[in-house]
């Protein structure tokens, strides 16, 4: 339910994807994400989490099964939708001079009278070698989205994603993301009634080798446009193994 | 329409990659839980394809901290790796599933 989520609604799944695919490995990731806003706004405290299971079915293709809960402020978390998530490794890692993925995503809704919605787009991501002394990774989704169903809207969302940061060490990579949505890119209307927030993030993962890795990413988004709230906490915690 | 005329543009950045021709090609074999050869000297500033063979039967887990790469070689089969364009320098690599054996280094020169 990434593109087209309601405002009213948190997003667990701000998050930037990334375009490489581990070819057999199974993870299990959890992401969360709160809101914060005016008192009386539904984006103040309001709560949305996803934990996902994928697996690395082919060296070029990872599938992801996800469910969603979310809550407006105030109210009790609800089940909203299980998703599929596809992502396609189009390039090895730097093969040329971008590495390229691509999305694809289908959103059921689990709540009575709501649309799902299907989204897909590419991954888009440039590592720099030692500039400054330093390797860094960014990473931009371009992500489209349109609800399907019962009371589907005609309008067509998108939601961009940016992640930039820096590789000291594989415990810890500083950076900043951003992430843009924009409901209807047909009537994109004037930049207040957009969600664009900005903000650090912090990532990084430990080896439990033999048994694995954790892989983590916190971060804070301060909200640049009223409708996208004061701001918001997300966090992201992958246990992976490969088999 | 509109949305299948953006996911076409979105399709048509893919040739913005460009090319991989050329790149020169290094092997590495994974036999017995231990890289062959332990150290492999590439030229710097050039990016490469490190061609990882693994002819055990167990998979293994090519990774670099240093070269930030990390990618799973199922048993008796091969990848592909590509790195740098490197500095003059030891990068150290290894296999995560055989850390205690499966080491080694790049040296760019």
């Amino acid at each position: 339910m990434s593109v087209l989520a309601s405002a009213a609604t948190a997003r667990a799944d701000l998050k930037v994807r990334m375009p490489q695919v581990e070819y057999g490995e199974l993870e299990f990731e959890h992401n969360g994400l709160v809101s914060f806003a005016g008192k009386n706004s539904p984006l103040n405290h309001a709560q949305s989490y996803t934990n996902e299971i994928g697996y690395g079915l082919l060296p070029w293709w990872q599938i992801e099964l996800e469910g969603e809960l979310a809550s407006g402020g105030g109210q009790h978390l609800t089940w909203n939708a299980v998703t599929l998530e596809n992502i396609f490794q189009i390039t090895e890692p730097g093969e040329y001079f971008f590495n390229l993925g691509f999305f694809v995503e289908y959103a059921q809704s689990t709540l009575r009278g709501q649309p799902s919605n299907f989204a897909a787009g590419p991954i888009i991501q440039k590592e720099l070698h030692n500039v400054f002394g330093i390797d860094s990774l960014h990473t931009l989704n371009l992500i489209f989205g349109r609800d399907v169903g019962h009371d589907a809207s005609r309008a067509t969302g998108m939601e961009i994603a940016w992640q930039s940061v820096a590789q000291i060490t594989p415990l810890i990579a500083p950076g900043f993301e951003y992430y843009g949505i924009i409901d209807d890119i047909a009537h994109p209307g004037p930049s207040s009634q957009q969600q664009h927030l900005i903000g650090p993030v912090l990532t990084g993962g430990y080896s439990l080798a033999p048994y694995g890795k954790l892989n983590y990413e916190v971060g804070y988004l301060f909200g640049l446009t009223p409708a996208a709230g004061r701001g918001a906490v997300r966090w992201r915690l992958e246990y992976e193994m490969s088999f | 329409m509109r949305a299948s005329l953006i996911m076409a543009a979105m399709f048509a950045i893919t040739p913005l990659a460009g090319a991989a021709a050329d790149t020169p090609s290094f092997s590495l074999t994974i036999r017995n839980h231990r890289f062959e050869p332990a150290e492999l000297v590439v030229p710097v500033d050039q990016k490469i394809e490190l061609r990882v063979i693994n002819q055990d039967p167990t998979p293994e887990e090519f990774e670099s901290s240093d070269l930030h790469r990390e990618k799973v070689v199922p048993g008796g089969k091969q990848i592909s790796v590509f790195i740098g364009p490197l500095k003059a320098g030891s990068y150290e690599f290894f296999g995560d599933f055989n850390r205690a054996t499966a080491r080694g280094h790049i040296v760019a020169k």
